[in-house]
């Protein structure tokens, strides 16, 4: 159980900057994740925590210890990925029992060892398995189980849930959750999922292209976006970016096209005069956030429904408002017809204002 | 423009595996069936034999009135989409959605016309002339899609052409495909294991199984009276819940007393005149139960997890081994550890028979 910090790390391949000037603590028992794209350096940042990729600058620290001249195996932390190795012809029991060995233990130290975590990951009625006999998800807890039965000082997970079917993914997501704060061990996980990051983690890291972009919890993340790209990429349907201007005399945003012009209310106008350019602004509302109707509502949009999706527990309708397509998440049971002309109402109480030029948050 | 039917297909390939396990099924003119399910579930194969490309070891495919068991794919008029590939960077937008028609020899006019015309509808027609590198992302793949349908076949058949985007990509995609189907009013055949893409763009789904067809109908109706287990454990983000449970009098009663669920003598006695054994699955979504702090309602239990998702939270809640999940609003702030009852909401749970794995209500 460690606090792992992260100073200034750099790590370059070529010419590439796989990882740009990054600074995160991680909280001894703390989970983080990072998460980005593709490309976004997470995997690259974790290889640095295991020791598997020496920074070209900056340093890993645990515990406040510099750790540069400490080799991977020394550094004792646990690495999961999403190909999880195990050795084909031992059972689910040896395999969870192999770190095990190498120590000296009692065959019965070891049995009760593996069975105290099997029991914690709830597969300790399949120890006499092999591999083969195991579904993927089982797999992956076998794969956890090893590497929990060593005690490492910290967890480092890369994308461990990918090759899971989304239904196996969202039960191992709670089971993770849990199973890290029965350990009371640090977790530093990272993924492209950001479902995965908002759900698991204490903390969120997003990370794009080498630079990291915020750092908060699930809920910081998501209801204040510190730019553009958090913003797009944090939430499962997208947040709507509308090109706008502040009119500073009559205090309203008006579209880029000129379609439509809203009073700003005073949040967004003194976020609107941060800006250097005001005239070039984007409005930001999330589906939840953008109210539908059949009635006329006064100061409404004029938007026409452009296509719906029906997602059972809810429904999307990408509405059309000008050139603009408009997501707008509602309760199942509020249907509309194809093509229906509809009134559109942005919450402005919950909207954001990002600054064009260097697509950081106004709001 | 045409129907396809599909009457009995059943396909065995020479190592034995019966892929696709008598299947019948039909897309009127013009609609968007969704083939969904799981890797190995025969959804590609069944797509492959309507293509031409596998024959069939019995069955037959219609394509309008004709049946096509015996042509080849080039005369089925057919065009099967994989997925949508990058635009050739040399080449304007007009070019490269004309490509596919300039290969095939139609004359300059034709193709001017049914550039147009698609260049209409997607919205595209005011950068034809551009290269794709100085278009926004958004033309690219509208132009990427015009494209895929400029050749007007009868029957447009795609098997997960969205698979390699990424989520954003993805989902704008979807929105656009969609839109430009119901436009060109083209039958469509899709396959995909994605039960979120089969819920947004079809007007109807077909989910399979192990070769078998399990269920066809609307989005809503597979969401809401999923026929069987399997369908009621594939569709939804999150799964329906399905909890072991028994009939007793006119109460369903879980596994350890933890959960008892009071019924309508009329639901309860359908139940027992139709179930083939006592083992019972009472399926519920995870919108569909309520939490409270109190001890009324149907199931005790204790949060176990609880995960933000932005616009909803997602609780776990250990019951007799197993957990139920529940949705609520993203305000909701019960904690881990927490005693809380569940309430379920009876008009809109289902009942399984645990053996054949069959809704009866």
């Amino acid at each position: 159980m460690s606090s792992i910090t992260l100073q200034n790390l750099t790590k370059r391949f070529g010419a590439t900057v796989a990882v740009n000037d990054l600074s995160l603590h991680i909280d001894d028992r703390e989970f983080v994740v990072v998460v980005g794209p593709t490309g976004a350096g997470k995997t690259t940042t974790l290889r640095c925590v295991a020791g598997l990729e020496k920074p070209d600058d900056g340093m890993v620290l645990f515990d406040g210890q510099d750790v540069r001249s400490v080799s991977p195996a020394e550094r004792d932390v646990a690495f999961v990925f999403q190909n999880y190795a195990l050795y084909p012809r031992k059972t689910a029991f040896e395999n969870i029992a192999f770190p095990l060995q190498a120590r000296n233990l009692s065959a019965a130290e070891i049995k009760a060892e593996v069975e105290r975590t099997a029991r914690m990951l709830r597969i300790h009625h399949l120890l006499d398995r092999r591999p083969a006999q195991l579904s993927g998800g089982e797999q992956q807890r076998v794969a956890l189980g090893r590497a929990m039965v060593r005690r490492p000082r910290a967890f480092l997970m890369d994308e461990p849930l990918t090759n899971l079917d989304f239904q196996l993914r969202a039960q191992m997501r709670s089971e993770l959750k849990r199973i890290q704060r029965e350990l009371d061990n640090t977790f530093f996980y990272v993924t492209n999922d950001q479902v995965e990051a908002l759900s698991m983690g204490d903390r969120i890291a997003v990370l794009n292209a080498g630079t990291l972009h915020q750092v908060g919890t699930p809920q910081e993340i998501y209801e204040h976006p510190a730019d553009l790209f958090v913003a797009a990429f944090i939430g499962s349907i997208r947040m709507n970016f509308l090109r706008c201007a502040f009119i500073a005399d009559t205090g309203a945003l008006v579209s880029a096209d000129g379609g439509w012009s809203l009073p700003a209310p005073p949040r967004l106008r003194e976020g609107a005069q941060k800006s250097k350019d005001p005239g070039q602004l984007i409005l930001g509302v999330r589906p939840e956030d953008v109210l539908l109707s059949t009635e006329a509502g006064n100061g409404a949009l004029e938007g026409q429904v452009y296509v719906a999706e029906p997602l059972g527990n809810h429904n999307v309708y990408n509405v059309r408002i000008g050139p603009a397509l408009v997501r707008v998440k509602t309760p199942a049971t509020f249907m509309l017809d194809a093509e229906a002309r509809v009134s559109v109402q942005f919450n402005m109480a919950r909207a954001h204002l990002f600054d064009s030029a260097t697509e950081q948050a106004l709001t | 423009m045409a129907e396809v039917r599909i009457e009995n297909l059943v396909k065995v390939f020479p190592n034995g595996t019966r892929a696709v396990n008598d299947v019948s099924l039909a897309a009127p003119d013009g609609e968007f069936l969704v083939l969904l399910g799981p890797s190995g579930c025969g959804k590609t194969t069944t797509l492959r034999c309507v293509a031409g490309l596998e024959r069939q070891t019995s069955g037959d495919i219609y394509i309008g009135e004709r049946v096509v068991n015996d042509l080849p794919p080039g005369e089925r008029d057919i065009a099967f989409v994989f997925q949508f590939y990058a635009l050739y960077p040399h080449l304007s937008a007009y070019d490269n959605i004309a490509f596919p028609l300039r290969a095939v020899g139609v004359a300059a006019d034709e193709i001017d016309r049914r550039v147009m015309r698609v260049a209409e509808t997607l919205r595209i027609k005011h950068v034809l002339r551009k290269r794709p590198r100085s278009m926004s992302s958004g033309e690219q793949q509208r132009v990427a899609l015009g494209r895929a349908v400029i050749r007007r076949p009868q029957v447009f058949l795609m098997d997960e052409p969205l698979t390699n985007l990424d989520a954003a990509l993805r989902s704008d995609m979807r929105v656009e495909l969609k839109h430009l189907q119901r436009e060109l009013g083209v039958t469509t055949l899709y396959v995909t294991h994605d039960q979120t893409e089969a819920m947004t763009m079809g007007e109807r789904i077909a989910v399979m199984q192990l070769g078998d067809l399990q269920q066809v109908g609307t989005p809503l109706e597979v969401y809401q009276y999923p026929a069987t287990l399997f369908v009621a454990s594939f569709i939804g983000d999150p799964p329906m819940n399905l909890i072991p449970v028994t009939l007793e009098g006119d109460a369903l009663q879980g596994a350890s007393g933890h959960l008892s669920l009071a019924l309508a003598p009329d639901v309860a006695g359908a139940i027992r005149q139709k179930q083939s054994g006592p083992g019972l699955v009472l399926g519920v979504r995870a919108e569909d139960i309520t939490l409270s702090g109190g001890d009324e309602g149907d199931m005790r239990g204790e949060v176990t997890t609880r995960e933000p998702l932005g616009d909803q939270a997602l609780y776990s809640v250990g019951l007799d081994g197993q957990f139920i999940q529940i949705t609520t609003a993203p305000t909701t702030r019960f904690g881990v550890g927490d005693a809380i009852s569940l309430s379920i909401d009876r008009s809109r749970m289902r009942v399984f028979d645990a053996a054949t794995e069959r809704a009866l209500v």
